[in-house]
């Protein structure tokens, strides 16, 4: 029998978990699940990768932290250095207390920015992005899995039901 | 204003400016700057006395003293080093660069 | 099953027999259901207040300065008054949203929507205050370090103005990108039942296209628990920054170490009481009393009657360093403040700010809405006159009592700041019936262990 695409709908996120961790178990390729808030442990019942962004972050704060250095040592004491109130204007380290404030602020700025246009462009998100979940229920009470059918698509049919299925479409791909 | 007489009362160099601009006494900046523009075009160091500023030139009583105080040997050192000098509230210690004198009375009571 | 146990000591925070489909149901109601005349009358008052001000900002910004009440001794007074209430009522929100988020509290889901709105509204209102108090606002940009033809003249980044410049960005611009990607899921629901085409279309764009996926609620949870972790020290730095631009001067009364932390729990304090007032009405009028419980009335008068506390401490404290530092200017300064021209302004403040949260101990009044309210109002008024007295009786009263002098305000500056009460108003009330006000997709990841009825099903 040849593989079908299925959607599979729940109406409960304990159940949707126990139909998923059967389903990675009984092999068949899931997908996508679609969810209307996040479920606990489907992501790692999905076995998906965890995510790097928060790496990429610290990174991203590290930039920040670097532009701001850069930036202020080129202005305050390599650019055009002024006697203000007698502030110490011919070395970066002992002004720097002055500059604290601001290499904070920077880096933060650039670590939360950064990550969030990662975030969206990572999960293309974006204005005119037109939305994919196949079924609109699934932003407010319903839970879809998106998944082949396995060799026997009968006896996937069953398993799901089993499970707690509310319905059963096939697609076509 | 843009005659000889009305340009003796504005400050030389600086056009007047627009409303909302705050502006107070910048101690002559630019007549400082030409002093040391001078003085680097002869190839020479600034002589004491050189460095003015409006008020201090234009007072007869020489009760205005103007100058660099990096200088050893000014007379601006002098004064500010000397006896009678104090600044307005000293204690906080923000040291203003405008140094006041104590006056000089001829009387034995204080 | 997986584990959606909670304790039942505590108490239920989506109240009633809901279900999922019943959270979107009544979390979209107010968005799709038009106003009703309550809200009209609001919003009109709101926005006669806010073209008012327009007006008089214009009328400033034409003529100048000079249509305040400065003078040479009181260079800041109602601007920068307004400014640091505005800021300072900011920091609540996002004190709900981050820092709750830390500490795991859960009651922080029904308000941290509307904290946050609440939030972006208020620095929106307190970054006018910057602009239009310059001397010539359209040369802004100046303020920015943006190569130039000056010599390159630059900013001058030893100046606590300029710090606040880039704290107050930063902190806008965060908050702003935390709440829109926590509204990503709840416009989409919005978006997914909308049958109107145009609303239909709007919600779309404003989606962004979120589709649930398993891996995009994955990254969102770790983008909010990063978003989290870097907004808790952008609440305590953004109004220690705010703090600096009095503590770093020299005048008596503002340069003390203890501005910080107090700022920063005075902030804290002005900013939950406006969120009460706000919740307060909100929760009545589109019917969100399950989602926005007694509870949470509870817990936020808590907040509201410790870091009152905190103040109240502060207030003693700085008193009892002016008497114990022996600094005859510093003892002046508060001497002037309790007994000089603006003693009211003083009582103003220490009533509202140290004695009326102090009444919160008692259960029945934190419990109740009515004093709740009473007591939110009361706050901000007190806060708003701490920020006065702060400023102005410092100012106008200082080292060399040959510039000492009076300040009134004119009638713009008045002007002015009731503008900003509409601006902020007319945001929130067209916030209130367009956007989802209570975060409803965290708010089903708790139905099952914090819902009433799953609780009394627990409990049995």
């Amino acid at each position: 029998m040849s593989l079908k695409r299925l959607h599979v709908l729940f109406d409960d996120d304990d159940i949707l978990l126990d139909a998923v961790k059967e389903i990675v178990k009984s092999k068949i390729y899931i997908h996508e699940v679609y969810t209307p808030f996040p479920v606990h442990g489907l992501d790692k019942a999905m076995k998906l990768k965890p995510t790097n962004i928060s790496i990429a972050t610290f990174i991203y704060g590290c930039i920040g932290f670097t532009v701001s250095i850069l930036m202020m040592n080129y202005i305050m004491i390599v650019d055009w250095p002024q006697d203000i109130g007698g502030k110490p204007s011919f070395s970066y380290i002992e002004n720097m207390p002055a500059f604290v404030p601001i290499m904070f602020e920077l880096t933060v700025f650039f670590a939360a920015h950064l990550m969030v246009i990662t975030f969206y462009l990572r999960s293309k998100l974006w204005p005119f992005k037109e939305a994919e979940n196949p079924d609109p229920s699934t932003t407010d009470d319903k839970f879809l899995i998106d998944m082949d059918s396995g060799s026997n698509l009968s006896k996937t049919k069953s398993m799901l039901k089993k499970m707690g299925a509310i319905s059963i479409k096939e697609v076509k791909e | 204003m843009n005659n000889p007489l009305g340009k003796m009362a504005i400050n030389p160099d600086v056009n007047v400016r627009s409303r909302g601009v705050m502006e107070k006494c910048s101690l002559c900046i630019q007549m400082t700057q030409k002093v040391k523009l001078d003085a680097k075009k002869e190839g020479r160091r600034v002589r004491d006395g050189e460095f003015k500023t409006a008020c201090s030139e234009s007072c007869d009583d020489n009760a205005m003293v103007f100058g660099d105080i990096n200088d050893k040997e000014s007379e601006i050192l002098r004064v500010k080093d000397g006896d009678r000098t104090y600044r307005v509230l000293e204690s906080i210690g923000t040291k203003p660069n405008v140094i006041y004198q104590v006056k000089i009375r001829n009387s034995k009571k204080i | 099953m997986s584990s959606h146990y909670e304790a039942p000591i505590r108490k239920p925070l989506v109240l009633g027999d809901k279900s999922y489909g019943d959270i979107s149901n009544d979390i979209a109601r107010p968005v799709e259901t038009p106003p009703n005349i309550d809200w009209w009358i609001a919003f009109s008052i709101a926005m006669a207040a806010f073209l008012w001000g327009l007006g008089c900002m214009a009328y400033t910004l034409g003529t100048g300065i000079g249509t305040w009440g400065l003078n040479k001794t009181v260079g800041w007074a109602w601007d920068i008054t307004n400014f640091v209430w505005w800021v300072g009522i900011g920091h609540a929100g996002t004190l709900i949203s981050a820092v709750l988020l830390l500490f795991r509290q859960k009651w922080r889901m029904g308000i941290n929507r509307s904290a946050e709105a609440m939030t972006i509204f208020s620095v929106i209102q307190a970054g006018l205050f910057p602009i239009i108090h310059m001397g010539r606002p359209w040369l802004a940009y100046w303020m920015f370090p943006i190569p130039n033809q000056f010599g390159s003249l630059w900013v001058n980044f030893n100046s606590p103005l300029l710090w606040d410049v880039f704290a107050i960005s930063t902190y806008l611009t965060v908050s702003l990108v935390f709440w829109w990607t926590g509204l990503l899921p709840d416009f989409a629901m919005i978006r997914d039942r909308a049958v109107k085409p145009f609303q239909k279309k709007i919600y779309s764009l404003i989606s962004f296209g979120w589709s649930g996926r398993a891996k995009d609620w994955q990254r969102f949870e770790e983008v909010s628990l990063v978003l989290a972790g870097l907004a808790t020290p952008l609440v305590l730095s953004v109004h220690t920054i705010v703090s600096f631009d009095f503590a770093t001067s020299v005048i008596p009364g503002w340069h003390t170490t203890i501005f910080p932390p107090y700022f920063v729990a005075g902030a804290i304090f002005s900013g939950f009481a406006m969120v009460q007032t706000l919740l307060i009405i909100m929760r009545k009028v589109s019917r969100l009393e399950s989602y926005i419980t007694l509870q949470h009335i509870e817990m936020m008068n808590i907040v509201i009657m410790i870091t009152g506390s905190i103040v109240g401490c502060a207030y003693i404290t700085e008193l009892f360093i002016a008497w114990y530092s022996g600094v005859e200017y510093e003892q002046y300064a508060f001497l002037n403040r309790a007994t000089g021209p603006y003693w009211w302004a003083y009582f103003l403040m220490m009533s509202c700010n140290v004695v009326s949260p102090q009444i919160m101990w008692i259960k029945k009044i934190r419990t109740n809405i009515i004093w709740s309210f009473v007591i939110s109002i009361v706050v901000n008024v007190g806060m708003w006159f701490e920020r006065f007295v702060i400023i102005v009786t410092s100012l106008h009263r200082d080292y060399l009592p040959s510039s000492w002098t009076m300040f009134s305000p004119t009638f713009i500056d008045i002007g002015i700041f009731i503008g900003t009460i509409g601006f902020f108003f007319v945001l929130f009330l067209l916030y209130a019936r367009s956007f989802p006000v209570v975060a409803q997709a965290e708010i089903k990841t708790i139905l099952k262990s914090s819902g009433e009825n799953y609780k009394k099903l627990r409990d049995k």
